[in-house]
């Protein structure tokens, strides 16, 4: 698998990342505990646009809180641009937050009582960076998403899609090592959803790394690979490697359908994926 | 079971009852303190017309007690209010797993108890503290002492106390209804989804606002001026006006002030593009729909109590300065003999057979008062009496002298120099002659240096702050007056009360040299200054002025007023305390009733802003950097109610202050100092409160 990425760095590594909620410490044989994460492990290089998969309960979504340090594992390492952030606390955690990490949420999570331009602009004023600057990243950010025309509107003024795709321009204008997205599209019609998935892509081109947590194929299939997980571990990955999108599309839907079969057989249609 | 979830709730929620705790804790001292007040009368030494003052002033403490009742009911309804709708959630969740309404009801109840009863007995320890205190207070103010030999006395009042507690738990019952029937009538869907509702928001124009509030700054600003100008002399339609315009001009400006900020700050780019700033003022801007009208209540209540709390004790101040000039004399004893104004000119009082006994005593005061005495055995005037010293004001009946004459002397006007108070008929009224040698004369008698004029030459005499100034002036230019065909020149001022009195009353007056007093000028009255041995022979002596005064035999001296030191002493301080403790005392309940409703508001508010700090967070927007905006906003709705209240008291006590120059100097000092230091502390206690609470409602939303 690595010498797939050689050539572009390392932005996060998932090392053996376990979750169990319940009861705490090592009581043996509890039955009130449950495993969300399983030993997680893989890396994402810079550049690439990743997509994480799987049913509901899967796991995805507590792996994407611990990415976004919003939650912390119980065991296992998370790693991005070279610091361990599973051990950060207090003021270096927001730190972080601030300067490594954009966040997309479901529902866009606009502050409503700022416009889209204070909206997007807030990403680089809680960075302290000098005003004259701002400017310019804020409207260049909008031109690449497409909402220059909304800047001045107030979220409840907009589409679903342009607030949405006002929370993908915050997310990027501070220029973070990775942007999270927890299911983007969740609340968008397909149009709107194609013209968000459109604009992530054109982020990707520009250099950004973005993690994508989906369970719809569609949105799946703008991405470059997609890391599937099943009952809290890592079920298998699938590479576009130039793949057009329709085509991939179909790997995909192949894929989500067999891990529907495969209970009680995990692990076997991976390998034969993956390749 | 449910004694133990209220409990419970209490104990996990303390900070939420804070405001609630900290409103009803002040308001039950406060109210104990000044209800106990008369019980001080056991314990001080009071005369018997301080004894009448304070019986007055405990009938208008309880009256004013109904009134503050009524306002402390409003709070602690409004502060149970805030309570229940931030828990809407949670009565929701208890009536979902199946308990019952009336046990909702009887949880709520029992939670207000445990709150209501910990605020009741904090509030009447720190009542006990604060009434000992005030007793340290009225015993400076009367010049009493305290009666028991130890000079410490504990004063309780069981009646206050149960007044108190009957008053608060009385209050506690009703707004225990209240909130009974709001979750009574609650539907359980609401309950649930309480913090989804009241998010709309509505936009205001920015440019608009910035119009907006220059209009509210210029209605402001033309509300002083009408009446910096016209005063408050009597009410007319101007200080009707006056007060429009500025309720309407502080309500606008409440409305814009957020816009006006907003826009300010846009065009400091730096500035706005700083930090959460931008957050900061958006969220000020977002909440100006619900908060104007209460910021403007509120800063016009806050400039009430700070006009009434300054305005009261300046007036005590201006009233108590005032007295050590004006009671120089033991006793003073007057009559009037007439009138002159340049209309009427001289108009002799009609004394009747009075009058004609004075005349034959050669308008001699002592003589006469000796003479009168003596004949309705009243006592014995030379046993009282240590030294006297008469003093006549008079005027040329043919031309005498006037206000309007000064000014056409001086080149002056008197309004430039007295500003609104001094009606526009000024100019007809006198200014009497004295003679050099009885001013001398009375001057000696109260310890003070003689006075020497040269030829030609006369001095003014004037103790009212109205005139001084116009009167000072004209000395330094020079100005000379006729009397009786000569011309004599102003040569020196001086402010001296030549008599004992409660209000220095002399517009102007001139000594001139005893030969230069027209042959035929005329008695306009005659003022006897004595001094006595003793307070007992003072007393004394009032008494023998007051029999003759009211004697009816002919043949005994017309007495139009008589005044002992001991007298104005008690009727100036007594009153004028009675004014400045209920200035104090509904000061103190506006101020608190003030912060209690900012505080309220402002934590409702950051619990519906709760999601937004969440995702602050999220974005990674340090602690200290929200704790700031947090502080920012909450400080903006506290100072600046408060800034604008300052400012309209400032120009209404500037008013005010004209209005107490008739008889004294309005001084607001060292006591409004300490009043506006005890009223900054509960503003500021309920400021950290709001702040802290706010900041931790903020952590509510992730």
């Amino acid at each position: 698998m690595r010498h797939a990425m050689q050539g572009a760095a390392t932005v996060v590594e998932v090392r053996n990342v376990s979750k169990r909620y319940g009861a705490r410490g090592g009581r043996r044989a509890d039955a009130s505990i449950t495993q969300a994460l399983d030993r997680v492990s893989f890396a994402v290089a810079e550049g690439e646009f990743v997509g994480i998969m799987g049913p509901s309960g899967s796991g995805k979504s507590t792996l994407l809180n611990c990415l976004a340090t919003i939650d912390a594992p119980t065991s296992g390492q998370i790693v991005v641009g070279g610091r361990t952030v599973t051990d950060l606390r207090g003021r270096a955690l927001s730190d972080f937050r601030r300067d490594d990490l954009g966040f997309v949420f479901q529902d866009a999570n606009l502050l409503d009582t700022l416009t889209a331009y204070e909206n997007i602009a807030l990403a680089l004023t809680i960075q302290r960076v000098p005003a004259r600057e701002i400017d310019a990243r804020v409207v260049e950010a909008a031109r690449t998403l497409g909402i220059e025309e909304v800047l001045e509107k107030h979220p409840f003024q907009m589409s679903g899609g342009q607030r949405q795709r006002v929370a993908a321009a915050r997310a990027t204008v501070a220029r973070p090592r990775l942007v999270l997205a927890d299911e983007p599209t969740g609340a968008l019609d397909s149009k709107s959803a194609a013209a968000l998935l459109e604009s992530f892509a054109r982020l990707n081109a520009r250099g950004a790394t973005i993690l994508m947590v989906t369970h719809d194929a569609v949105s799946a299939s703008y991405c470059g690979r997609i890391i599937l997980i099943k009952d809290g571990r890592l079920y298998g990955e699938l590479r576009r490697q130039g793949a057009d999108r329709s085509a991939f599309h179909h790997r995909i839907v192949e894929v989500v359908a067999d891990m529907g079969d495969a209970e009680g057989a995990e692990g076997e249609g991976v390998a034969a994926h993956a390749r | 079971m449910l004694a133990r979830l209220a409990l419970g709730n209490v104990r996990k929620s303390v900070s939420d009852f804070g405001v609630y705790f900290l409103t009803v804790m002040l308001g039950v001292a406060v109210f104990y303190a000044f209800n106990s007040m008369t019980a001080q009368q056991g314990v001080l030494a009071f005369s018997e017309t301080q004894d009448r003052m304070f019986d007055l002033l405990g009938m208008v403490i309880g009256g004013v007690s109904a009134f503050v009742a009524l306002v402390l009911v409003f709070l602690v309804v409004y502060a149970s209010r805030f309570l229940i709708r931030r828990r809407k959630k949670e009565f929701g969740l208890y009536l979902m797993l199946g308990m019952r309404t009336g046990d909702v009801v009887r949880i709520v109840a029992v939670e207000s108890l445990i709150v209501g009863a910990a605020s009741l007995l904090a509030g009447l320890a720190l009542g006990f503290a604060l009434s000992q205190l005030l007793l340290w207070v009225t015993s400076a103010l009367f010049q009493a002492g305290v009666a028991e030999a130890a000079g410490f006395a504990f004063v309780f009042s069981a009646d206050a106390l149960a007044q108190t507690a009957a008053v608060f738990v009385a209050i506690f019952a009703v707004a225990a209804v209240l909130n009974a029937r709001t979750v009574a009538r609650a539907r359980l869907i609401d309950l649930l989804h309480a913090a989804r509702q009241g998010e709309d928001m509505k936009l205001t124009s920015l440019p608009l606002s910035l119009a907006l509030f220059a209009v509210a700054v210029a209605l402001i600003g033309a509300s002083y001026k009408l009446l910096m100008d016209n005063g408050l002399a009597e009410p007319s339609p101007e200080f009707a006006a006056a007060t429009v315009l500025v309720c309407v001009g502080t309500a606008l400006f409440f409305y814009a002030l957020s816009g006006f900020l907003l826009k300010l700050v846009q065009l400091v780019r730096p500035l706005y593009l700083r930090g959460l700033n931008m957050f900061t003022l958006r969220q000020l801007n977002a909440k100006v729909n619900t908060t104007f009208a209460s910021l403007s209540v509120v800063c016009l209540v806050l400039f009430l109590a700070i006009t009434s709390v300054c305005g009261g004790i300046g007036i005590r101040g201006a009233l108590v300065g005032a007295i050590e000039a004006s009671t120089a004399y033991s006793a003073t004893v007057s009559t009037s003999f007439g009138t002159y104004t340049s209309e009427t000119g001289y108009v002799p009082a009609d004394l009747g057979a009075f009058g004609a006994f004075a005349k034959e005593q050669g308008y001699d005061a002592a003589a006469g008062l000796r003479a009168s005495a003596q004949t309705i055995g009243a006592g014995d005037f030379d046993a009282l009496v240590e030294d006297a010293a008469q003093l006549d004001l008079l005027v040329d009946p043919d031309d005498g002298l006037t206000m309007a004459d000064v000014e056409e002397a001086s080149g002056l006007v008197l309004a430039d120099f007295a500003g609104a108070s001094v009606n526009d008929g000024y100019g007809k009224y006198p200014v009497h002659l004295m003679r050099l040698s009885q001013v001398n004369a009375a001057l000696e008698l109260a310890g003070k240096p003689a006075i020497e004029l040269g030829e030609g030459e006369c001095a003014v005499f004037s103790d009212s702050d109205i005139t001084r100034g116009f009167y000072e002036q004209a000395v330094r230019r020079g100005a000379s007056v006729e009397v009786g065909g000569r011309a004599l020149k102003m040569a020196s001022f001086h402010g001296d009360t030549l008599q004992t009195t409660t209000m220095p009353l002399n517009t102007g007056a001139i000594a001139v040299p005893d030969d230069a007093v027209p042959e035929d000028a005329a008695i306009v009255q005659t003022i006897l200054n004595v001094q006595c041995a003793s307070d007992e022979d003072e007393a004394a002596f009032g008494e023998l002025a007051e029999a003759v005064s009211e004697a009816e035999e002919p043949d005994t001296w017309p007495v139009t007023l008589s005044l002992t030191r001991g007298e104005v002493l008690e009727q100036s301080i007594g009153l004028s305390t009675v004014v400045a403790y209920l200035a104090v005392y509904l000061g103190f309940v506006l101020v608190v009733a003030c912060a209690a409703i900012l505080a309220i508001q402002q934590l409702s508010d950051a619990s519906d802003s709760a999601p937004r700090y969440g995702l602050l967070r999220k974005l990674g927007a340090a602690n200290g950097m929200i704790s700031g905006s947090i502080f920012a906003q909450v400080l903006v709705y506290f100072l600046f109610p408060l800034v604008l209240a300052v400012a309209h008291s400032a120009c209404a006590l500037a008013v005010v202050a004209d209005v107490v120059a008739v008889f004294g100097h309005l001084d607001i000092g060292e006591t409004v100092l300490v009043c506006a230091a005890c009223f900054l502390a509960v503003y500021g206690a309920y400021f950290a409160v709001t702040f802290l609470g706010a900041r931790r409602l903020s952590f509510t939303g992730e």
